[in-house]
């Protein structure tokens, strides 16, 4: 298995940041993909029970939140770019910016849980719940797990830990926060646009 | 689109690439207002998606030049679990 892991073309460029991290994403896609192929097929075992959850989530909440990971990831990039022109202070400020815009999912995915579990749903409430849940607190927790190695970086980054010559681990937390961005663009037309 | 696209400095692509995800993600949520669920409403929710994944992968992740399986691999990854989503909906049709 490792070996279809390692380039043997010599004009392609290297993988982004450590093997390590893209190892640990394709891991993470696995696990996400087994919950997404569950939920579309269990919503085809439901579609009643599925459409009538559908019609209580937050619409708005998902949608603000898919536009403020875009952002973040945005400015992610342009934090790998600044590091990349030896721009360590430059890098460190655009990964404030990406953390920023992470703090407005955090508070809209807090909004949106307080709102949808005090109207009374909760993960008991049916299977629709269970996998909404599921689903979206599995991948707020994986927000979280990213907000703090970008919050690392960024602090390491200010410190002149990172230049032109040494940046693979700015471009490995890029990569894990662009593949926490990849998986809510898989979510959000799953849970809130398709019905 | 690619040649247009590799003509751009790296901060001029990363940005056009964003506003092209902030568009697309309005689009699908406009659809999923206007359109009542159905094939048409799954077919372009999963086009949106496979379509935003690739610009995620491609210029945000920066796998369009690395090893082929490793971005045949990640590009995969949004069309695959779209065939699933289709599939169910088809065989929920049955």
């Amino acid at each position: 298995m490792f070996a279809l892991l390692i380039d043997k073309n010599p004009n392609a460029k290297p993988l982004p940041g450590d093997l390590a991290i893209w190892i640990f994403i394709l891991a993470e896609l696995g696990v996400f993909s087994l919950f997404f192929i569950a939920y579309a097929f269990v919503r085809m075992l439901n579609p009643d029970m599925f459409a009538e959850g559908y019609e209580h989530l937050n619409r708005v909440a998902g949608l603000i939140n898919t536009l403020a990971l875009i952002t973040s990831s945005y400015f992610v990039v342009r934090a790998v770019l600044a590091i990349k022109n030896n721009q360590s202070k430059q890098c460190s400020r655009w990964l404030n910016w990406a953390l920023l815009a992470a703090m407005v999912y955090v508070c809209v995915k807090i909004w949106e849980y307080s709102e949808t579990m005090g109207a009374g749903y909760t993960v008991h409430t049916n299977v629709f719940y269970m996998f909404y849940f599921l689903l979206t607190f599995f991948h707020f927790a994986h927000v979280l797990l990213g907000m703090v190695i970008l919050a690392v970086i960024a602090r390491k980054s200010k410190q002149g830990a990172y230049s032109i010559d040494d940046y693979s681990s700015v471009e490995s937390g890029a990569s894990y926060w662009h593949m926490v961005d990849l998986l809510w663009i898989i979510l959000f037309p799953l849970v809130y646009v398709i019905h | 689109m690619t040649n247009f696209l590799s003509q751009l400095n790296p901060v001029q692509r990363a940005t056009l690439i964003w506003l092209m995800l902030v568009a697309a993600t309005i689009v699908a949520a406009l659809i999923s207002l206007f359109l009542k669920s159905g094939l048409v409403l799954l077919l372009a929710s999963v086009a949106i998606l496979i379509f935003k994944g690739q610009m995620i992968v491609d210029h945000f992740m920066e796998l369009r030049y690395v090893a082929k399986h490793w971005h045949r691999l990640m590009s995969a990854y949004c069309v695959v679990i779209g065939f699933f989503v289709i599939l169910a909906y088809l065989m929920s049709m049955r």
